[in-house]
């Protein structure tokens, strides 16, 4: 049960949230790229899978999975997406991406605070309800900066 | 095929003979006959029983069409096979299911559901009632096919059902089926994706997408070393996927790559592939029982 990487956009595409926790391999592209080319993909995906589906969709596009990771979709009816790499000894998370959506409340940590220190927070946040959660993001690189984006 | 199916189903779960055949005139309402405001003179649903018909006839008719995949057990399981070259072109296709969920209604002038243009298709915008849903294609209009934005007797649809002296009208609605274009495009997409799957990837040496999951489907996808990819679309209780893609493999290579008159990268017309390909479907669908470790 590892965490690799946790992706928030909101129904622009403009990502809100990005934390990794055990990342072994940078897609070697910039991270504003990486968001684009993340946030293109499960569009795409979006749009594939309602015209493959051989009968009406409810959820629609829930995971998909390769040789080495899972990636996790969950999508509100706002169209926020919660995205979460994981490996892929994880099955159905649905509930967790929703847990992290109603009630980790990324991106809304007091404007007071200054970029960093919001980031911060978010992200303690996060990996204490992950923890909870039973997907234990554990080994945290706290001597790293945080990646966070807003 | 369907009514077939429907027929020997009945009659195996010991259900009266007389329901078998169920009139023409029954079935289909005649447009010059004076409705009331869109009662539903009968509404078929081939796949979906989510159909909310009061009609006297629905017992009749479920008698003899086949529901859900997820209903009756391991009946048609698999839904298609996609064979992509390494250029992410399509090179062959195979549909493996029944018809999807229909709906025919009788409607009166105006029309409580939005049209609109779509794709070169009449699809509904608005207004979702019933087994009509928003996404749903129109297919036939009193009983004369659709093609994209025309009937096959050249009339413009949207015109058509504009015109108040036209009604009552009886209208058959349903998801639209892919076209052999649209399937194209789509097998270059999922190369697309497929790629960018494995670019994205937070571990280092990972292939791309190997099953894509949805809440109605699943999608698994077999690579060879030589860059061609068989997707099989099944139902996400379907067990036994992983070999049925390397049977398909094995079959391309004894019935197309054995084939003196096929040629690499070009789309498969091998009646033996085919053959073997609609048999081991039908093994898999045999074999591989439902379990929750698909």
């Amino acid at each position: 049960m590892t965490v690799h990487n946790l992706y928030l956009f909101d129904r622009n595409g403009i990502c809100l949230h990005y934390s990794e926790w055990h990342r072994k391999k940078q897609a070697g592209i910039s991270k504003e790229e990486e968001f684009k080319l993340m946030y293109g993909m499960l569009f795409s995906m979006r749009s594939f899978v309602g015209k493959m589906s051989p009968v009406d969709m409810k959820d629609g596009f829930l995971a998909f999975q390769t040789s080495k990771y899972k990636l996790h979709y969950y999508e509100t009816p706002s169209g926020l997406k919660v995205v979460m790499n994981t490996d892929l000894g994880v099955g159905n998370i649905r509930d967790v991406l929703h847990q992290i959506y109603s009630n980790v409340s990324l991106g809304l940590a007091p404007q007071c605070l200054g970029p960093a220190a919001r980031r911060l927070l978010e992200r303690r946040r996060l990996e204490s309800y992950l923890l909870e959660a039973g997907l234990p993001a554990e080994e945290l690189q706290s001597n790293r900066p945080a990646m966070g984006y807003r | 095929m369907s009514d077939e199916k429907g027929k020997s189903l009945g009659r195996e779960s010991g259900k009266p003979r007389a329901f078998t055949a169920l009139p023409e005139h029954v079935a289909t309402p005649r447009p010059g006959q004076p409705e009331r405001n869109t009662i539903p003179i009968i509404q078929r649903s081939k796949i979906g029983n989510n159909c909310l018909s009061h009609n006297a006839l629905r017992c009749h008719i479920e008698l003899h069409l086949p529901k859900c995949p997820e209903l009756t057990g391991a009946d048609m399981a698999i839904f298609s096979v996609y064979v992509v070259n390494k250029a992410g072109g399509l090179i062959y296709q195979l549909d493996h299911y029944a018809p999807r969920s229909e709906t025919e209604k009788t409607f009166s002038f105006p029309l409580d559901l939005v049209l609109k243009l779509h794709d070169e298709r009449v699809v509904v915008a608005f207004g979702q009632r019933d087994s009509i849903r928003v996404g749903h294609a129109v297919l036939s209009i009193n009983g004369i096919d659709v093609n994209g934005k025309y009937t096959a007797d050249g009339k413009e649809v949207l015109e058509y059902l504009g015109n108040p002296t036209n009604y009552p009208v009886s209208i058959r609605f349903g998801r639209p089926r892919l076209s052999s274009n649209e399937k194209l495009m789509l097998a270059s997409m999922f190369h697309s994706l497929f790629a960018i799957g494995s670019q994205l990837s937070p571990e280092l040496g990972s292939s791309g997408i190997e099953m894509l999951e949805t809440d109605t489907f699943k999608l698994h996808c077999f690579q060879t070393l030589t860059g061609i990819k068989f997707v099989v679309l099944a139902d996400p209780r379907q067990a036994g996927i992983e070999s049925l893609l390397r049977k398909i493999y094995e079959i391309y290579s004894d019935f197309a790559l054995k084939n003196p008159f096929y040629s690499l990268e070009m789309p498969i017309r091998c009646e033996l592939f085919d053959q073997n390909l609609k048999l081991a479907l039908e093994v898999a669908e045999k074999a591989g029982p439902f379990g929750p470790g698909s």
